[in-house]
């Protein structure tokens, strides 16, 4: 179906075919109209013939008549008819006929016509001889035969009949199949409109660009044209002529591929969604809407006091001119009055609003230093101001206050940190005195290793803690410097390339030639590589390879670190990232579960942003930084 | 035998230390307070003092800076306080070295030893050479003549592409030179990618003359830059 719908030929043959389609299904449906219309009105196919055989049989008894007032020789005339003829006069004597009874007869038509006179050939011993009879009625009687051979208007129209009714249920079948043929035709077309071959999405052809509303009047123009044309040829009555009857029927042809034409544009601009946007009147609409924007926007940017000033004064001037064209001194007077007495009181109210609105934007945006100057203000402005002074004044200290608790807060996990020092260091020193003694039993021996262990991993808990409470407050110096990414990586490979090789894991660094460099402090972002690399080195699978990517596009410095997971990554990492949590479930290696948020704080600390992807047991992290243009 | 004053106002730590430095052949004297503590420098012949920084009556950045009006021993500061600030206020002060609490003991005895070495026996040496063919930048001494490194008198094995690093960056102490500018250098080449190799030796070469490889005095990592020599003791 795709590449039918945006193959060209196949358009055009689906054009072709609806055409003719559309012509055959107007044929067939004519027919099995007709063919209805008969059945209702005559009944059975014998009827309906007879009955159309003898409407014509009646227009043909006139055209008798009148050549046999004429003495026209009937029977060379009418010896090849469709029809016998045998006209009797009022004493029902016969005049004239060529009936022959041998052939069979579908029907006969008698009328009374009144011929103004006639020849009479009667057989002297002269030879035949024409008298001329002077006006008479006679009885014209018209046979039709029911083997109708010569192609006149009744025999075509008696076999078209006949063919319509015995064919009924053919052409009701062809109709209903054009139609449906028709309509997939259609949806064919509206489906393959603007669709074009190796392009995705809706392609508009040169004509589909056109605006709408100008498109829709060129068609609209075409058609009153032709409208009026063909009401006037209309009236003058020119229907009959074939040459004029075709002529008509392209005219139809070419109408309908215009319509078609101009449906599909619709199709196609609606796919588009360009319908209604892509119209001259939607292009003044918008800039009539910009136009009233920007007035907006300059009328906004002129200052507080002078669009008071503005309004007074139009105010003021519309009293005036209002006054003078009314030719009215003492409203004019009271004007000016009015002018002299309002508007110096108005531009003051004007000035201390300004005033207290530049006070609030100043606290809105978070400047909670000076205040606002009430002295110079009115009663109800300088209440107003008091209150804006004491809301400053309560965000001031509300600020203060949490900024205070904050510093509480960094202040005493470093104290009681330290504090944990002082007896964590009596701890370690007394454990590694015991380790020198020679100690009685194995299980003592395992016991010392434990405190050993614990105590060594309670030092870190409590530098870690520090650090975390430090980075995560900002409470933490940074230098920024020109730090050269692709250095540190170097230098980071160098710090571990032992340990990854003891775990077996292979380290694959790649950077681009030309330096990386961003404005960071090196020592801190040191601390976030030597986290992360420690973490692969906890975690990751032994035996499987590191991936550590340095690139640079889009304007951003991007770090990328991957590794296999050693156990199962059950966790999202949003909470990974969280102080404390791991990513093992059994906590029992070493580590204190802030190396991420520490890395993430530091990162943050020096503009930088850190990811976390876990998809399956590929653990990503990317760190991002704003590059450094040297 | 050498005099060592340990002061500190946590007794278990005291006796901890004075564990460890007499089981090395040490005497030692302690003290609780900073006061305390230069009173007995100033009656007895201290060879070394342990100083810890948080203490009562008087703290031990004001006790170093007393001590310092009269005398040069070596002073390695005890430190709870792993921040930068405390460590640079006690170097510019006066002080030797520094630990941080909690300290392995295995670390202090090396520092100890270290300060000892240089105050005692090469005390007068270390400005005494210039010869191009010797270097010296704090306590390490290389000669290029004889091939050999010492590092507070005493011999350090290196391999020669460390050798030849730490060379490079005897000549230019103080100066930061990139992984790149030391392969160009050292291996008269363009690394292409290999400058990792430099980084790799530049660990091993601090794992052998540092006392924790983690915090070098000597040979600093200046991150996302490169690596240089520094003689003070300063982070």
């Amino acid at each position: 179906m795709r590449h039918l719908t945006h193959s060209l030929p196949a358009k055009i043959a689906a054009v072709f075919l609806i055409t003719a389609v559309l012509l055959l299904t107007l044929l067939a449906g004519a027919m099995a109209f007709a063919g209805v219309a008969f059945s209702l009105q005559a009944g059975t196919a014998d009827i309906a013939r007879r009955q159309v055989a003898e409407s014509y049989l009646y227009r043909y008894g006139q055209q008798v008549a009148q050549d046999f007032s004429l003495g026209q020789d009937l029977a060379s005339r009418y010896g090849q008819a469709n029809y016998m003829i045998t006209i009797r006069d009022t004493a029902d004597q016969v005049i004239w006929s060529n009936y022959d009874e041998s052939v069979p007869v579908l029907t006969a038509f008698t009328a009374r016509q009144s011929v103004d006179r006639h020849p009479v050939t009667s057989n002297s011993p002269q030879g035949p001889e024409t008298t001329w009879v002077a006006r008479a009625e006679y009885n014209i009687t018209l046979y039709a035969k029911s083997d109708m051979n010569r192609q006149d208007a009744m025999g075509y129209l008696v076999s078209l009949v006949d063919t319509s009714m015995r064919q009924q249920a053919v052409f009701i079948t062809l109709t209903v199949l054009g139609i449906l043929l028709f309509l997939v035709l259609l949806v064919f077309l509206f489906c393959s409109v603007g669709r074009r071959k190796g392009h995705e999405g809706i392609v508009l052809n040169r004509a589909d660009r056109i605006p709408f509303d100008l498109f829709s009047a060129f068609f609209l123009a075409l058609a009153a044209i032709q409208g009026s044309a063909m009401s006037r040829f209309y009236y003058t009555g020119g229907f009959s002529d074939i040459v004029v009857i075709l002529l008509l029927a392209i005219l139809a042809i070419v109408d309908f591929l215009l319509l078609l034409w101009y449906v599909l544009s619709i199709a196609a601009r609606i796919k588009a969604g360009t319908l209604l946007s892509n119209t001259i009147v939607f292009w003044l609409l918008r800039l009539a809407w910009r136009i009233l924007c920007a007035i907006g926007r300059g009328i906004r940017q002129i200052p507080w006091v002078w669009k008071v000033l503005l309004v007074v004064g139009t105010v003021f001037l519309a009293n005036v001119l209002t006054a003078v064209a009314e030719r009215a001194p003492v409203s004019l007077l009271l004007g000016l009055l009015e002018a002299m007495v309002l508007g110096p009181l108005v531009l003051l109210v004007a000035h201390n609003q300004r005033k207290l609105k530049l006070s609030a934007e100043r606290i809105a945006s978070g400047e909670l230093a000076g205040s606002v100057d009430t002295s110079r203000m009115l009663w109800d402005f300088k209440r107003f101001g008091a209150s804006l002074n004491s809301i400053q004044g309560g965000l001031s200290r509300a600020v203060e206050a949490r900024m205070k608790s904050e510093r509480f807060k960094t202040e005493l996990i470093t104290n009681v940190s330290h504090d944990l020092k002082t007896p964590l260091t009596s701890i370690i020193n007394y454990v590694g005195l015991i380790k020198q003694e020679e100690l009685p039993s194995e299980k003592l021996q395992g016991y010392v290793d434990v405190l050993d262990r614990q105590s060594a991993r309670l030092k870190k808990l409590t530098d870690d803690l520090v650090e975390a409470s430090k980075a995560s407050t900002g409470n933490l110096t940074v230098n920024p410097e020109p730090a050269d990414i692709g250095v540190l990586l170097t230098q980071m490979a160098g710090e571990y390339a032992q340990r990854l090789e003891e775990l077996q894991l292979e380290l694959i660094l790649s950077q681009p030639d030309e330096p990386v460099r961003v404005l960071a402090d090196g020592r801190h972002l040191w601390r976030v590589f030597d986290n992360l690399m420690s973490n692969i080195c906890k975690y990751a699978q032994p035996a499987t390879r590191v991936y550590v990517n340095l690139e640079t596009d889009a304007g951003e410095v991007r770090i990328t670190f991957r590794n296999i997971s050693r156990s199962p990554l059950n966790i999202s990492s949003e909470e990974l990232m969280e102080r404390f949590v791991r990513g093992d479930s059994a906590r029992s290696t070493e580590g204190s579960g802030l190396g991420l948020s520490i890395a993430r704080s530091l990162v943050e600390l020096q503009k930088g942003r850190l990811q976390i992807h876990i998809d399956g047991d590929l653990f990503k992290v990317v760190l991002t930084f704003a590059p450094l243009n040297a | 035998m050498h005099n060592i004053l340990i002061c500190d106002d946590e007794p278990d730590i005291v006796s901890a230390l004075k564990i460890y430095l007499q089981a090395e052949g040490y005497a030692t004297l302690t003290a609780r307070t900073g006061r305390e503590a230069l009173r007995l420098a100033a009656e007895n012949d201290i060879h070394l003092i342990l100083l810890d920084i948080m203490m009562p009556e008087m703290d031990g950045i004001t006790a170093l800076a007393r001590l310092r009006e009269t005398c040069n021993v070596p002073v390695i500061l005890l430190t709870a306080k792993s921040e930068d600030t405390d460590k640079v206020l006690g170097l510019n002060i006066g002080a030797d070295d520094y630990v941080t609490k909690p300290f392995n003991p295995v670390e202090v005895l090396a520092r100890v030893k270290s300060q000892l070495r240089r105050y005692l026996t090469l005390g007068s040496r270390t400005t005494r050479d210039d010869a191009p063919a010797r270097y010296t930048v704090g306590s390490l001494e290389l000669d290029d003549r004889g091939k050999q490194v010492l590092l507070d008198g005493e011999p350090v094995s290196l391999t020669p592409t460390e050798f030849e690093i730490l060379k490079l960056l005897m000549q230019h102490p103080g100066e930061v030179l990139s992984p790149r500018d030391i392969y160009r250098k050292v291996w008269n080449g363009e690394p292409y990618g290999a400058e990792s190799t430099v980084a790799v030796h530049i660990r091993h070469l601090r794992e052998k003359i540092e006392i924790n490889p983690a915090e070098p005095r000597l040979l600093k990592v200046v991150w996302a830059q490169g690596y240089k020599l520094d003689g003070g003791t300063r982070p």
